[in-house]
């Protein structure tokens, strides 16, 4: 049968389709092999660098000494290492380099590029590469000196002074000069750069000017409370590095990310490409401080929670972050207890959920809520402990008021309200509230019955059992409360509206926080977020003076003012701050629970004989 | 024929545009709106103001401050390669920025290279949106800084969005200066005021300039976290590519041989073991299997074949491209590693894939197996195998053409159930997170795509029932 396609052609076809498949392969081999040339020779290139710097410094050196001005002598007046919690794991016996520290991120990071990235894990890579002026304590909250060796704050807290560190080399062995940071604030202020958000947090710099290479000044527009945070807290970026871009190639880049700090990135930033599904940071070599300790950090991205899960038990990666619903489940797994520790710690960084009361309804009027005495009521009708333990299976403490108990800024004399239903019962009666007619529900003087809706989110069984549990809690004080889930965004509509009568939500931690956009009156009128609507007057005078106030024991005094009006009013039912469940493979030693979590990465490290990761 | 497809390509346009306006509008009118929601992932909120300048600096981004409909033609005119061209995108010349520059140098707010540039940034973008004479807008802007009452005016000439608390606090800062004993430091701090708020209102505000339309790069926008859409999708397509072009021959190999076998061999333990396996694997759910195939392949406590996540080995870049021995022994190499990562997820994209498609089969070959042609070409006395090969599968392969058609837009849908378990990052996930988010431009940019994949294999499907049935015909 003449040219039909048979058996033959079809084997004929297969082989040629596999031979120019194995070429194409072939090709691709021997590309990766070129590639793999060109960065060793890269590194090569990179070290004679470092080689011959270290020549001319050495013969300097030589020629300083015979001057009288020994080398030595400039050594002797360098300032000591800030890295003091580093420190500590060297004096450990065990101590050893190397191993790498792998962890998961649930979500994909698309951009590294410091100011334009609003990527949620972008700012955790970015903390082991970029560095600061000073940066908090984690264990003390307070600051203390890293890049700026000291700083000095005039008495009207308007000019602040930073003395920087003479030895801070940026990654590529350029020092950091006050050049810098003038450079990072241009950049941040550029209005070309893709950052409005972030410019706007440092408004109140009037002016910053350099006082030789060593000595910045920022002079402020009045008193501000953060202004240590947004001045010393900026991390730094390169000059000479960073200036080869226009602003277009910044808004455009993806993995412009170098610094100073004690990784970086193990290719040029320019290369970096998001979607492999891992990142990776490698040993600064150049590192102005003691030697890093692994050798690197990777971040691999693990969507499904239950991957997660199986790669921790393979040892695949070495931190887990446990759901409160996963609990008592893993808590006991003596698969996973073998080869990992549990920790559990609340931070000084967590945020506070809570339910809103909505003093004014929707055509204007004061709303049930306007007495505080019903507020104070609402609050003492619900056993929070008791939802702490049985809810949040003990994973949860309950707050006082908005600020983190773990942070200076609470007052820690305040103890959070009990409960105690008679004497709410009581307090309602006060304010007008009584089972008029016997049918167990309370009634106003006018016989209309005390109900409301809470609106919370859906998809969250967390926030649907809490809802439950409340609506169980005041339904037995004679309280109609009717459950209102709605989706993120309609709720955001709602809130912008006022349109609600009670809501639960979270709001995000910092360690000291800014009371004026939640509860001060300015922020009642058109999107501010006092959407209770919510006025002491005494409240604001405290926090507008907090704000100015730059001497710091005078201002926690006056936010522990703050504190307690609101413990007081309970604009919200302040319920609780989470804490954090987390297994850490247990070859790390040096792990300690600090005030703002677990303790940096870099002061852990591996013994040499428990080793995993070589490259 | 040539008609048909002519008047079929002039039907696609408007079909897609159809397709296109009901995506923009549902999501324009879903409530959050564009972006939405300014709370983070735990359900935490951002502080006030920053969620507000993020909301404004978004609205001048998208032009979200414009009717819907002109939002809709505004996206319109960007994918499109003919149209209008942005004010955004009108850029200064070199001298001209140096013109401008020197307009305000020397001047007491212009003291340093940041300043200046800022003032350059906002002569360029108000001249580009309001159509003026940059050199002119600068010399006027000069002036007008003197007196700043003046400069309140260049905020509604570029439609700011400013609240009414904002726009009051400029005006009493500015009137606060006639009270003033007008000492210099109180001039300068009202300037830089002023300008600080105009540099934030103006940047990225953009219009379209209605002057002759002409050809331009199409361009897909940016989401809401800053990346390109075009770049983007090109980094996620090749791996659902991948993906598809390893299960989509594999179901059709298997479901295509079996449906064969089951139906020479009708009846018996064959057939009905294979229809009764594979309508078993169609009903179970994805989700659960690939948590399954997970705990049970991927796991230390079990059997740990296969890797849990990812597309790669944590040394993969490390790892020469073929398999190769060495004094360590065998090493599999980037290649191999790269598809034994693959084998759990393409398994789980597979396994539901099966029962359709070998039904087809086997209901087409049947009904030839019993056709007249058959059993005639069986008493001439044809070989079984010709009979089979020749005679009955070549009529029965015309409906599975029907189904092949639409492989060219299955290729690029990913599986998002997949790629979520397995840490893939595949078109699936991207655009299911993108509705989640209600990042705009990415969904558009997907719908777009697959309208036109969708569209197009349609068509290609009907001119094959054409060539492949003569009993079609659209003359």
């Amino acid at each position: 049968m003449d040219n039909r396609f048979g058996f033959k052609d079809l084997v004929l076809t297969v082989l040629l389709v596999g031979i120019l498949a194995s070429i194409l392969l072939a090709m691709k081999q021997y590309d990766r092999q070129w590639e793999v040339m060109q960065r060793i020779d890269e590194r090569l290139a990179e070290q004679g660098e470092v080689l011959r710097e270290l020549n001319t410094t050495l013969s300097q050196g030589v020629r300083l000494s015979e001057t009288g001005e020994g080398s030595a002598a400039a050594f002797g007046q360098r300032a000591p290492l800030p890295q003091t919690r580093w420190l500590t794991a060297r004096d450990q016996p065990e101590y050893a380099e190397g191993d790498w520290f792998v962890d998961a991120f649930a979500q994909s990071v698309g951009k590294l590029t410091p100011l334009i990235s609003t990527d949620i894990y972008q700012s955790t890579i970015e903390s082991f590469v970029l560095e600061s002026l000073i940066v908090r304590d984690s264990e003390t909250l307070e600051w203390q000196p890293w890049i700026a060796e000291s700083w000095e704050v005039s008495d009207d807290g308007l000019t602040i002074a930073f003395d920087l560190r003479k030895d801070v080399v940026f990654s590529d062995g350029t020092p950091l000069t006050s050049a810098d940071v003038l450079f990072t604030l241009d950049m941040i202020r550029n209005p070309e750069i893709n950052a409005p958000r972030l410019s706007s947090y440092y408004e109140p710099i009037e002016s910053l000017v350099a006082e030789g290479p060593h000595r910045v000044v920022f002079t402020l527009n009045e008193p501000y409370f953060l202004s240590l945070t947004i001045t010393g807290g900026m991390d730094i970026l390169a000059k000479h590095y960073y200036e080869k871009f226009t602003p277009e190639e910044f808004n455009a880049s993806t993995g412009l990310l170098f610094g100073s700090g004690a990784y970086k990135l193990p290719m040029d930033p320019e290369d970096w490409r998001p979607g492999s599904g891992q990142i990776e940071l490698v040993r600064n070599d150049e590192y102005w401080g003691p030697r890093p300790t692994f050798e690197r950090l990777r971040w691999q991205e693990i969507t499904d929670e239950q991957a997660q899960l199986v790669s921790m038990r393979n040892g695949d990666i070495d931190r887990y972050s446990v759901r409160p619903e996963q609990y008592e489940r893993l808590k006991t797994d003596e698969n996973l207890n073998a080869s990992a520790d549990l920790y559990e710690y609340s931070t000084a960084t967590s945020g506070y959920r809570y339910i809103a009361w909505n003093q004014v309804d929707k055509d204007g009027n004061p709303s049930l809520f306007a007495d505080v005495r019903v507020r104070r009521a609402m609050t003492m009708l619900l056993n929070r402990q008791e939802l702490c333990e049985q809810l949040m299976v003990g994973l949860a403490t309950v707050v006082s008021g908005p600020f983190n108990p773990l942070s200076p800024q609470s007052n820690p004399d305040l103890e959070p309200i009990g409960y105690d239903p008679d004497a709410a019962i009581a307090l309602l009666a006060e304010a007008g509230f009584a089972d008029r007619d016997g049918d167990g529900v309370l009634e106003d003087e006018n016989g209309r019955p005390f109900r409301f809706k809470l609106i919370y989110p859906t998809g969250s069984t967390n926030y649907q059992q809490m809802a439950t549990y409340c609506k169980d809690a005041y339904a037995r004080a004679g309280i109609t409360m009717e459950l209102d889930p709605t989706e993120f965004n309609t709720m955001i509509n709602r809130i912008q509206s006022r349109d609600f009568e009670a809501i639960s939500l979270g709001w995000g931690g910092v360690i000291e926080s800014d009371p004026k956009q939640i509860f001060h009156s300015d922020s009642i009128a058109e999107g501010g977020d006092n959407y209770v609507g919510y006025r002491n007057e005494e409240l604001d005078g405290f926090i507008d003076q907090a704000r100015v106030t730059v001497d710091r024991d005078e201002r926690l005094a006056l936010w522990h003012e703050v504190h307690r009006i609101l413990q007081e009013d309970q604009p919200y039912t302040f319920l609780f701050i989470r804490k954090s469940v987390n297994f850490l493979d247990d070859r790390f030693r040096n792990v300690k629970v600090t005030k703002t979590g677990l303790n940096d990465r870099t002061e852990m490290f591996v013994p040499r004989s428990e080793q995993r990761w070589t490259q | 024929m040539l008609s048909y497809i002519l008047r079929r390509l002039l039907l696609l346009f408007p079909t897609l545009l159809g397709v296109l306006a009901v995506v923009f509008f549902v999501m324009a009118f879903s409530p959050g709106g564009f972006g939405g929601t300014s709370l983070n992932a735990e359900g935490a909120q951002t502080e006030g103001e920053d969620a507000r300048r993020a909301q404004k600096a978004l609205e001048r981004r998208y032009g979200l401050d414009l009717p819907k409909a002109a939002q809709f033609g505004r996206w319109l005119n960007q994918v499109s390669p003919i149209g209008f061209r942005m004010s955004g995108d009108l850029k200064l010349s070199e001298e001209e920025r140096a013109e401008v520059e020197a307009v305000f140098a020397g001047q007491p707010y212009a003291a340093r290279d940041a300043e200046l540039s800022r003032l350059r940034l906002i002569v360029e973008t108000i001249a580009g949106y309001t159509d003026q004479e940059p050199l002119e807008l600068a010399e006027r802007l000069r002036a007008d800084l003197e007196q700043p009452a003046a400069v309140l005016d260049y905020f509604s000439e570029i439609d700011a969005s400013l609240s009414e608390s904002e726009t009051a606090e400029l005006i009493a800062s500015v009137d606060g200066l006639k009270e003033a004993d007008g000492s210099e430091g109180d001039l300068l701090r009202v300037q830089k005021k002023l300008l600080q708020v105009l540099a934030f209102e103006a940047s990225g505000r953009s219009r379209i300039r209605y002057d002759r339309p002409a050809f331009k790069a199409p361009d897909l926008g940016q989401t809401l976290r800053g990346r390109d859409v075009g770049e983007l999708l090109l980094e996620r397509v090749p791996v659902t590519l991948l993906l598809n072009l390893l299960a989509i021959p594999l179901i059709y190999v298997v479901a295509i041989t079996s449906g064969l076998y089951a139906a020479r061999h009708k009846g018996g333990w064959f057939d009905v073991g294979s229809g009764a396996a594979f309508l078993g694997l169609w009903s179970v759910p994805t989700i659960w299997a690939g948590v399954l195939l997970i705990t049970y392949f991927a796991n230390e406590q079990y059997l740990r074949w296969f890797p849990a996540a990812g597309l790669h080995d944590l040394q993969a870049s490390g790892m020469a491209f073929l398999p190769s021995w060495n004094e360590g022994g065998f090493e599999r190499g980037w290649l191999l590693d790269t598809l034994w990562h693959l084998v759990l997820p393409v398994l789980c994209m597979v396994y539901g894939g099966f029962a359709v498609m070998s039904k087809v089969m086997r209901g087409a070959m049947l009904d030839n197996l019993s056709a007249d042609f058959v059993r005639t070409a069986r008493a001439k006395g044809v070989a079984e195998g010709g009979v089979l090969w020749r005679h009955a599968f070549r009529n029965s392969v015309l409906p599975l053409i029907t189904m092949v058609s639409g492989i060219l837009p299955a290729l690029f849908v990913g599986s998002f159930v997949v790629e979520t378990i397995f840490s893939i990052n595949g078109l699936g996930k991207l655009g299911v997170e993108a509705a989640f988010q209600k990042d705009r431009e990415l969904v558009m940019a997907t719908t777009l795509i697959g309208g036109l994949l969708g569209l197009t294999s349609e068509l290609i499907r009907d001119l094959c029932y054409a060539i492949a049935d003569p009993r079609v015909s659209y003359d």
